[in-house]
């Protein structure tokens, strides 16, 4: 099975500062990877480069074979890339029904597109907060609605950065729900950047270790935990 | 030659001179001010009354007039400005609003001209095209400005209060420099700045409530090119537009040099959208 | 009940077109009093002197210039001072066209013109949206630009500045400007005072429909997304450069449609129509009016221009420092929009008095 993302080399600087200092990694097409690092390792970063927010200094980006560094952000967007960034970034001041009308007239017909947003609304738990105004919901609710957005459009690959940031428990429970349906149910490849251990032991999926600008490590929770050097990283002896 | 270089230092005086005082403020507090035109017109009122009416000399009007520009700036900024901080569209209508209140307050109170004062210094001929000292006084004025500013900001506790505030707002702040007062004093240096210019080319135009009109949209252009550095920014720009503006002038006539004004301008937005800082910064990242 | 999907019969899918969340009012009592007052303003024409259809002829002409920076400023987040620009030079345009043709083409000078604009402002959309200067940048470079046709057009006022039998005038502007007319000979039909009231009307009342479909559509839902996050917008697969780039050329045929009925007008164009206090009044009706809300921005610039004709009879001088003080109490206490605000401050009175009517007969009577 072809890789749905494969990151070569990819290198990145801010002036004189190196983040990502030659990462390299694949994804093979439907899958699921967490992306694990102690703040400042590059995990933003990269996600940003990836969606084209940035414009990688070297190496190169595919998804699904095909070149997509330097393309501008809405180019790579409309190849099936989703993004749920860190900073919620719904439209607030546009109802609910405004916001997924956006994130889904591109790809879904007129005919189709009152069905695809009772679906998501449906999926995300928000059917009678159509008229709301986005802003106004609740903290975790706007995470949700943001992750609806972008899986709306049918993304070949779902990009998730921090999903569960600021999320009570049972929000949380949810969310990993929700996310590992998505995968299952419709075979969209996910990346998610993560913090919360609680949450990535319920994705149980594979886990990139970022550090320092590079894949330190790859593997499962379990070795990721059993990994001296690891927790050095994160817990300082390390720098 | 010698009357194609003067052209060209007489525009740079111009447009150094028209632009210090917006290029402060807006890339120290990132917004527009549009009352930058009336700051220039109350200069230049102000020194003509002091001069005919006040009977004071020229230049004993010119810091006089500075100060009480800088005076009404400040006023404004803690009216006004203050409470739009972060609504910077909302402060650019609101400067306008009040550039054309105070442009409008001086027509109905003080009438649609007023009284003309002479330049000094009289003139010398090159070639038997006459010049005016007066503009070499200008060229020197301007060469002050900047250097003054310069000194200001690299030299002084407010310059670096300045500057720090500059690269981060919120943490300028936390580390106990009070943004409020920065913000107020720079606000008042730069209507200071606009208050000089319009006295110092109160002797040279005729002066009418609407005398700030012509600088303000020459000052825009040299913002756009020079972008936000309060010194980078009017210097090289200055240096770039009077050449092409000054040049183009001497060549044929002032139509063509504001055509080429333009067309720099537009190059510029579409391929340095950031202006003549945006270009040092990238010489300085790739030298690093 | 959540959603207002699968339109239950054909008027409905119509009427769908020009409902939305990106306008006001959309219940049939809301179209059936639109039409009633639509009906009463073309009725009004044969129940008045020439002199006054006249007037409020030419007063509906600065809603296409109001309409215009709406569309941009309030729906799309652009903020141009530009549009006094295409209005006055489509006023040219037309006015060198349609001088130098027969009247019977005095239309396709018209369409001519408005498409000049277009094509303009097309250009210049291309630098500012595909350079990605910040709002703050296209504000003064759009002024800059309409200040600088302004100064331009005042040095015109030489001999080779005549382009046929069109003079440019120099700062006293062109004169003799025709009339629109349609056809020729017997059966034609010359736009003055109450023909061109009626054009006029229907103009407006078909830009103000489109305007509704436009806004209400696809494209409408991205002109908003734009305003709220560009950024954002560009992450869900739109080219926000393109957005940007179209609705200004929707924008500038906007206003160039206004400097069209101007000059046909007032058979006249001057450059003190690209002036500052020129560019200032859209701005300020369009403040006063609540950007995103076309029809409050229609009402408000009529109603500033109607108060702006009165006191240029009385005491014209105060008429600018009037609106100014208008614009800055706007910015300062109203930011949506004198008309908006006030709506809504009725409509949270007759909500807060409806709600206590409601508890009194739930706690009072039994």
């Amino acid at each position: 099975m072809a890789d749905i993302v494969s990151v070569t080399d990819v290198r990145k600087s801010f002036g004189g500062l190196e983040v990502l200092r030659g990462l390299t990694f694949g994804i093979p097409d439907g899958e699921m990877r967490v992306l694990l690092g102690p703040n400042g390792c590059g995990k933003s970063t990269f996600l940003k480069t990836l969606i084209g927010l940035h414009r990688p200094n070297g190496g190169e980006i595919r998804l699904a074979g095909e070149r997509i560094d330097g393309l501008h952000p809405h180019e790579i967007a409309r190849r099936g890339v989703s993004t749920k960034l860190q900073v919620p970034s719904i439209f607030r001041e546009l109802t609910v029904g405004q916001n997924l009308r956006i994130a889904v007239q591109r790809t879904a017909g007129a005919s189709a597109r009152a069905a695809v947003i009772e679906e998501t609304l449906d999926l995300i738990g928000l059917t009678n907060s159509f008229a709301q105004k986005a802003g106004s919901l609740s903290h975790g609710h706007q995470q949700w609605l943001e992750i609806g957005m972008a899986i709306a459009s049918r993304p070949r690959l779902l990009l998730l950065d921090e999903p569960t940031a600021g999320m009570t428990p049972d929000e949380t429970q949810q969310t990993v729900r929700l996310v590992l349906r998505v995968n299952r149910e419709r075979g969209m490849s996910v990346v998610i950047v993560e913090h919360d251990m609680r949450f990535v032991a319920e994705l149980d999926a594979p886990i990139l270790v970022l550090h320092d600008g590079t894949i330190f490590f790859q593997g499962s929770l379990k070795e990721v935990r059993s990994n001296p050097s690891i927790r050095d990283i994160y817990f300082g002896s390390r720098a | 030659m010698f009357g194609f270089l003067f052209q060209i230092l007489s525009t740079f005086s111009f447009l150094v001179l028209s632009t210090t005082g917006l290029a402060i403020i807006f890339g120290v507090m990132n917004i527009i001010n549009f009352a930058h035109a009336s700051f220039i017109m109350l200069g230049a009122v102000a020194t003509v009354y002091l001069v005919s009416l006040g009977g004071l000399p020229l230049f004993v009007a010119f810091p006089i007039a500075t100060v009480l520009v800088a005076a009404i700036g400040a006023v404004l900024e803690f009216t006004i400005i203050r409470r739009l901080y972060n609504r910077k569209l909302d402060c650019l209508l609101a400067t306008w609003a009040v550039n054309i209140i105070i442009v409008q307050l001086v027509f109905l109170l003080l009438g649609t001209s007023q009284p003309g004062i002479d330049q000094p210094f009289g003139s010398f001929s090159v070639k038997g095209t006459s010049y005016n000292f007066y503009e070499v006084f200008l060229a020197g004025c301007a060469i002050s400005v900047l250097a003054v500013v310069f000194v200001l900001f690299h030299y002084t506790q407010f310059g670096l209060q300045v500057r720090a505030a500059m690269q981060n707002r919120d943490m300028a702040a936390g580390l106990g420099a009070k943004t409020t007062l920065i913000y107020l004093k720079t606000f008042a240096l730069g209507a200071a700045m606009a208050g000089l210019t319009g006295a110092l080319y109160a002797p040279l135009m005729p002066v009418s409530p609407y005398f700030g009109d012509r600088f303000l949209w020459r000052a825009f252009t040299v913002l756009i090119v020079g972008g936000a550095d309060p010194l980078v920014g009017p210097f090289m720009s200055s240096v770039a537009l009077g050449g092409v503006y000054g040049g183009l002038t001497w060549l044929w006539d002032s139509v063509a040099g504001s055509v080429g004004i333009l067309l720099v301008t537009m190059v510029f937005i579409r391929l340095l959208p950031n202006g003549f800082t945006g270009l040092l910064g990238k010489l300085r990242q790739s030298r690093a | 009940m959540t959603t207002d999907m699968a339109p239950k019969t054909k008027l409905h899918a119509i009427l769908g077109a020009f409902n939305g969340p990106q306008t006001a009012g959309s219940s049939p009592t809301y179209w059936i009093g639109f039409f009633a007052a639509v009906a009463l303003i073309f009725l009004y024409p044969l129940f008045a002197e020439d002199y006054a259809v006249s007037n409020n002829g030419f007063l509906l002409v600065w809603i296409f210039l109001g309409l215009s920076v709406c569309i941009l400023w309030g729906y799309t987040g652009i903020f141009s001072f530009g549009q006094t620009a295409f209005f006055g030079l489509a006023g040219y345009a037309y006015g060198i066209m349609s001088i130098n043709m027969a009247p019977e083409y005095s239309m396709l000078a018209a369409v001519t013109a408005i498409l000049i604009m277009m094509l303009l402002s097309a250009l210049i959309g291309y630098i500012i949206f595909y350079g990605g200067v910040s709002s703050l940048y296209i504000a003064i470079f759009t002024l800059m630009l309409t200040l600088l046709a302004e100064t331009l057009l005042n040095r015109t006022s030489g001999p080779q500045f005549i382009i046929g039998r069109a003079s440019l005038g120099g700062s006293n502007g062109m004169v003799g400007i025709p009339p629109l007319q349609l056809g020729a000979g017997e059966g034609s039909v010359t736009f003055v005072d109450k023909t061109f009231f009626w054009l006029i009307a229907s103009l407006l009342l078909g830009v103000f429909l489109g305007l509704r479909v436009l806004l209400n559509s696809s494209w409408g839902y991205l002109m908003v997304a734009t305003r709220e996050d560009p950024q954002r917008t560009q992450l869900f697969g739109y080219d926000v450069r393109l957005i940007q780039l179209v609705t200004y050329v929707i924008a500038a045929g906007l206003a160039g449609l206004g400097g069209v009925l101007f000059a046909s007008w007032n058979n006249f164009i001057a450059p003190s129509s690209m002036g500052m206090t020129a560019a200032t009044l859209p701005i300020i009706w369009v403040a006063a009016g609540g950007r995103s809300n076309i029809l409050s921005v229609i009402i408000a610039t009529f109603a500033l221009q109607w108060i702006n004709q009165q006191l240029a009879y009385s005491s014209g001088q105060y008429s600018l420092l009037l609106f100014a003080v208008l614009l800055l109490t706007t910015v300062m206490i109203f930011p949506e929009g004198v008309v908006t605000t006030l709506v809504n401050w009725i409509i949270h009175c007759r909500r807060a008095a409806s709600a206590s009517a409601e508890r009194k007969l739930l706690l009072g009577g039994e």
